[in-house]
């Protein structure tokens, strides 16, 4: 996994729970990197897992939340740090049926070896839009707060139904979203 | 990971240093990475590098002119193939360069004429590219012609390929042009592999052969078409030239699909494949005419000399005849002066006799040259036939059997009869050499034919327009494989009818090249002194003067038969201009005595006699005819001497006559102007003096004449 995850999910937990919370975390997870995180680096994706149990386990708050919440904080991470792909995408429906046509691809322009989960989405009217998830690592769990974080960027609103595929492990799940009106 | 800290445990500054001692070994990690990063990037960039100058050292390789434009249509890739297409903008024609900037540049310097660069020619130039609608051609001012290929990529560029099509173009309008050239032509043109199959054949081969198409003989072997022996040829010998020179020329026999043989003039060329282009005309008819060419310049050449050689032999005859009149006369002289049965007077006899033989081979001469005033009249073959068949048998040996076979005694022709027999005595008279001493058979046969059959069945010449009078016809001598040769003189008209005279000898027969030249003048198989060489060559002179023809079939050791065709008649009637002329003074059946110690020279004028329609009776010497005469001196309405004999002259016999009492007409012949003359001829008691050669017309007129002026009050 991309050391950007990584560092932007120590950033985040240093940012909501303190720097003490996240030095324990990072003591007590005895991760291989040692939480030392590099963007330019590539860790083992369960070091996320690792991060997010000792988390979980220190706060009190359930992994899914903080899985969840991370998504939106990752959301505005990669906004900040790649902008050109938001360029000339109007709304958070083009811009998710876009993923793969046009981020995915300069992703591995950029970035020969990422493994990236793959997106299929589908239009149901105007207002709805279905959207495949699938990937090798269980991160499922991080796609609503993506979408939450797109949904604010553009300013628009939207309902996300989550339903994990088999089996349901987190590596296939199926979104519902739905446009709010007003 | 664990580290060691001096700060209090837990403390804020505790807290920092931990994180800052993370973000350190972070940044030396980031830092590795990085390097390994730009190793990396070097590595990519260097194997980039390389691949971007293999792909123009591919696309440089390439005889297409290349262009890659990106989605902007500026150009990325540009090879040298296309820059000397476009001499004209290859400066610009680099990466970097917009696409319509090259365009602009293009219609600019007037590279292209076609299509036409109009106003519009830019933007139908980028439209063309944009929708990639399939390849096309542009001919530019410097006459190239190129095909253009133009796709869109996949990253929203496009590739322009450009090909020069020039000589593929040329080449196809030039294969069209020879295609058309080919099937134009007059002559057949056929392209054969090298298993002889054909490939290409045009129209006129096919026309050749009898077919519609060229087409129709695709497939075909060129063997096919030609026969048998010429098949062998070309195995054995032209293969082998065409393999050696690479090419033959030759006639050769073909055969036309409905199998009719034709000749043909074939060039055979080899070709790079080791197949054979070959043309071919039909020479049948160019043949057949340069044959009838040939033939006829025989002819004419053969006629121009023997019409040369007769003007000569006339003129030397008629200087000669003069000659030996004098010499004749002179020595009838001294025949006459000379003490009878002195020697001299012996030798001037045999001066005589030899110029008499002399005054005989004139007339063959003349003969020849058909200079003498042939008399035109309706002769019954039959007749002339057995008169001379008569003489003959007192000549021949008796191992010499002389069968007359008349097949039918109602054949007529129009002509001389003296001269018709003078030609059976020289056809029987060579027979009889011919034969010599051993014995056999000389036949004489008469009959009718239609030209038509003799022209069919014999193969004789046909004539094809109105025979030139003045020219001899040529001697065609065609020899068969058993040795015996066939010549013709003259030729026959299909629509004519012949009576045809046949003489034929079982002698020693001749071998072709002797029967070629037997109607030369003075050529002669005989020893000297036995022939004139004159004999045949009079043969030939009399046929052609009748509009006849004459046919000689020999063969060594077998024999020799001569058929001669003159146009048959109607009694009374003449076979066309050449013989119409009315012949006067003839004969109301008296009798005529013909005095000539010559046998032949008096036979001859008793058969002018005859044919006039007189009897007549023939002596050999005055001695003779003064007996016959006091014997029956009523019985001789008229009399015709010669004047030279032995004994007693022509006026002596005609002084003696008239002494005794002899009133009727006499007429004194002479070949010797100068001995005697009108005057001495009326003092002896002679009514008229006639110069030999007497002409059968002149001797009956002159005879008519004087009976009827005897006979009138």
């Amino acid at each position: 996994m991309k050391g950007m995850v990584l560092r932007g999910l120590v950033e985040h937990m240093e940012s909501a729970f303190g720097l003490d919370v996240a030095d324990k975390v990072l003591l007590e997870a005895d991760l291989p990197s040692g939480g030392a995180y590099t963007t330019v680096g590539v860790y083992d994706h369960a070091e996320v897992l690792e991060i997010v149990t000792h988390l979980s386990r220190h706060t009190g708050v359930d992994g899914a939340v903080l899985v969840d919440s991370f998504g939106e904080f990752l959301f505005a991470m990669l906004v900040d740090a790649h902008p050109e792909f938001l360029e000339d995408q109007d709304d958070l429906f083009t811009f998710l049926e876009g993923i793969e046509d046009i981020i995915h691809v300069n992703v591995r322009r950029l970035y020969p070896e990422a493994e990236l989960p793959r997106f299929a989405c589908a239009r149901k009217g105007d207002d709805q839009l279905l959207m495949h998830y699938r990937s090798h690592r269980p991160f499922a769990g991080l796609v609503p707060g993506l979408i939450r974080g797109a949904s604010r960027h553009f300013g628009e609103v939207v309902d996300i139904g989550h339903e994990p595929l088999p089996p349901a492990d987190g590596t296939r799940a199926r979104f519902t979203l739905t446009r709010r009106s007003g | 990971m664990t580290y060691s800290s001096t700060l209090e445990p837990g403390s804020n500054a505790d807290l920092y240093e931990r994180r800052y001692q993370r973000e350190r070994r972070a940044r030396l990690e980031a830092e590795r990475l990085l390097e390994l990063k730009a190793r990396e990037l070097d590595r990519a960039r260097n194997l980039a590098e390389a691949a971007l100058n293999t792909l123009q050292d591919a696309i440089d390789s390439l005889d297409e002119g290349f262009l890659l434009l990106d989605k902007d249509e500026v150009i990325l890739l540009v090879n040298q193939r296309y820059r000397e297409l476009y001499p004209e903008i290859a400066d610009i024609a680099v990466p970097g360069t917009p696409f319509v900037t090259l365009i602009e540049a293009v219609v600019a310097a007037g590279i292209i004429v076609d299509p036409p660069p109009d106003a519009d020619f830019v933007q139908h130039r980028l439209d063309r590219m944009r929708q990639a609608d399939g390849p096309w051609e542009q001919r530019l001012a410097n006459g190239r012609i190129l095909l253009i290929n133009e796709h869109p990529t996949a990253q929203g560029g496009y590739v322009s390929l450009h090909t020069d099509v020039t000589s593929l173009r040329h080449g196809e309008m030039q294969a069209r042009w020879l295609g058309a050239a080919m099937e134009a032509a007059i002559d057949g043109m056929v392209v054969a592999d090298a298993e002889g199959k054909i490939t290409y054949a045009n129209r006129a081969m096919a026309e050749m052969l009898g077919l519609q198409s060229g087409a129709q003989l695709i497939g075909l072997s060129s063997r096919d078409f030609y026969a048998p022996d010429e098949l062998a040829r070309y195995d054995q010998e032209i293969r082998k030239d065409i393999k050696i020179n690479g090419q033959w020329r030759g006639e050769a026999r073909a055969l036309r699909v409905t199998g009719e043989p034709f000749v043909t003039e074939v060039s055979l060329s080899r070709l790079d494949d080791g197949g054979i282009v070959a043309t071919i005309r039909d020479v049948t008819e160019r043949n057949q005419a340069l044959e009838q060419r040939t033939r006829l310049q025989e002819q004419l050449f053969r006629a121009q000399k023997m019409d040369a050689i007769g003007k000569l032999a006339g003129g030397i005859a008629h200087d000669f005849n003069n000659i030996l009149t004098s010499m004749l006369g002179y020595a009838s002289f001294l025949v006459e002066d000379l003490n009878e049965g002195s020697e001299l007077q012996g030798f001037a006899k045999q001066i005589v006799t030899s110029g008499n033989r002399a005054t005989k081979l004139v007339q063959q001469i003349l003969a020849f040259s058909r200079q003498n005033d042939e008399q035109a009249e309706t002769v019954p073959i039959a007749r002339a036939v057995d008169e001379t068949a008569d003489m003959l048998r007192s000549t021949l040996a008796k191992t010499i059997d002389l069968i007359i076979d008349q097949g039918t005694r109602d054949a007529f022709i129009t002509g001389d009869a003296t001269q018709l027999s003078q030609v059976l005595m020289n056809l029987c008279v060579n027979a009889r050499d011919a034969i010599g001493d051993g014995g056999g058979t000389i036949r004489i046969e008469t009959g009718t034919v239609e030209g038509r059959s003799v022209v069919d069945e014999h193969g004789a010449p046909q004539e094809t327009r109105s025979p030139d009078p003045g020219a001899a016809p040529a001697v065609l001598v065609h020899v068969d494989n058993d040795g015996s040769s066939i010549a013709w003189i003259g030729a026959l008209r299909t629509d004519r009818r012949y009576v045809r005279i046949a003489v034929s000898d079982n002698g020693s027969g001749m071998p072709p090249e002797v029967l070629s030249r037997i109607f030369d003048p003075f050529f002669t198989t005989k020893p000297i002194g036995s022939g004139t060489g004159l004999g045949l060559s009079a043969v030939h002179g009399i046929v052609t003067a009748h509009s006849g023809a004459l046919r000689v079939e020999s063969r060594p050791g077998y024999g020799t038969r001569f058929e001669l065709y003159f146009p048959a008649v109607e009694p009374g009637q003449t076979a066309g201009a050449e013989g119409d002329r009315f012949v006067e003074g003839r004969g109301a059946q008296e009798t005529v005595l013909v005095v000539d110690d010559e046998v032949d020279v008096g036979g001859m004028t008793s058969l002018a006699l005859k044919r006039l329609g007189f009897r007549v009776d023939h002596r050999i010497s005055g001695i003779e005819a003064l007996a016959a005469v006091r014997a029956a001196p009523q019985r001789y309405a008229a009399i015709i001497t010669d004047q030279i004999m032995p004994q007693m002259t022509g006026l002596e016999l005609t002084k003696t006559l008239r002494n005794e009492g002899f009133d009727r007409p006499i007429i004194v012949c002479t070949g010797y102007a100068e001995a005697i003359d009108e005057e001495l001829v009326a003092t002896n008691g002679g009514d008229y003096l006639l110069f030999k050669p007497v002409r059968p017309r002149t001797l009956g007129e002159t005879l008519r004449a004087l009976l009827d002026a005897r006979s009138s009050p």
